[in-house]
């Protein structure tokens, strides 16, 4: 796999999951410590922490130290890159399928 | 344009409900992590079957030198094409109604499989509606380890 294929993978299993996915919401209001992200969510603080380290490792959030708590914002621009990998491979099936299309109606 | 070509499951927003927020629909289109494209076809569900597993056949519209064995874990080998070398092999086969492969660019025989893709074959009025889609691998498994 290629570093872009990589950075893509992280995204993709980053926000694969629902949990993962409510906090980048949350963030799109405005940076947040763990502590204020699970108030707001049916899940433990500990667990907020674990997702927010693997949004961290996808590149898609950053900690700040903001006094004793660790604050959170948004780093988005990894999304681009997954969302440009979905757009090549739908585009590649679109001409796949136009070829094949054509191909079967011989 | 991808959103509305997505299908499969879908996160019930349980958690916060806000639509018209851009990160988070862009954030489920990547989540859903699946792209989707269907197509109804102008041949019997046999003859789309045998266009998606015989090497011929498969030449004619992959492109390039097509090596492949529709059987459970038969191999793909794509060369020379107009897009990238692909290697691959079969992961459930279930003739004519379903065919699952994995794939990946590059000519190693056994690199990490880097997406997973599905042909389903529908019969519709005389001709066949096929779905395809294609998602990457690792994702199931991060999320069940992550939990």
């Amino acid at each position: 796999m290629s570093k872009r294929e990589r950075d893509v993978d992280a995204v993709f299993q980053a926000l694969a999951d629902p949990t993962r996915r409510a906090v980048m919401r949350m963030l799109s209001d405005g940076p947040r410590t763990a502590t204020e992200i699970a108030e707001r969510l049916p899940v433990s603080r500990q667990a907020v922490s674990k997702h927010l380290v693997a949004l961290d490792e996808a590149g898609l959030v950053r900690g700040e130290r903001a006094g004793r708590e660790v604050r959170y914002r948004l780093t988005p621009r990894p999304m681009a890159g997954a969302l440009s990998w979905m757009t090549e491979v739908g585009a590649e099936w679109d001409e796949r399928l136009e070829r094949l299309r054509r191909h079967l109606r011989r | 344009m991808v959103a509305s070509q997505c299908t499969g499951q879908r996160w019930k927003p349980q958690l916060l409900s806000c639509a018209s927020n851009p990160i988070g629909e862009v954030g489920e289109v990547i989540g859903e992590g699946r792209v989707t494209r269907e197509v109804l076809l102008p041949a019997r569900r046999p003859e789309v079957w045998a266009a998606l597993t015989q090497p011929d056949q498969l030449a004619e519209w992959l492109g390039g030198e097509v090596q492949f064995d529709a059987r459970p874990r038969g191999r793909l080998a794509v060369r020379g094409g107009a897009g990238a070398d692909r290697q691959g092999r079969v992961i459930a086969v279930n003739q004519p109604y379903r065919l699952v492969i994995e794939w990946w660019e590059g000519s190693a025989e056994e690199p990490p499989p880097v997406t997973r893709v599905e042909f389903v074959l529908q019969e519709e009025g005389g001709g066949t509606r096929l779905t395809v889609s294609e998602w990457p691998l690792e994702q199931t498994a991060c999320t069940e380890a992550l939990g």
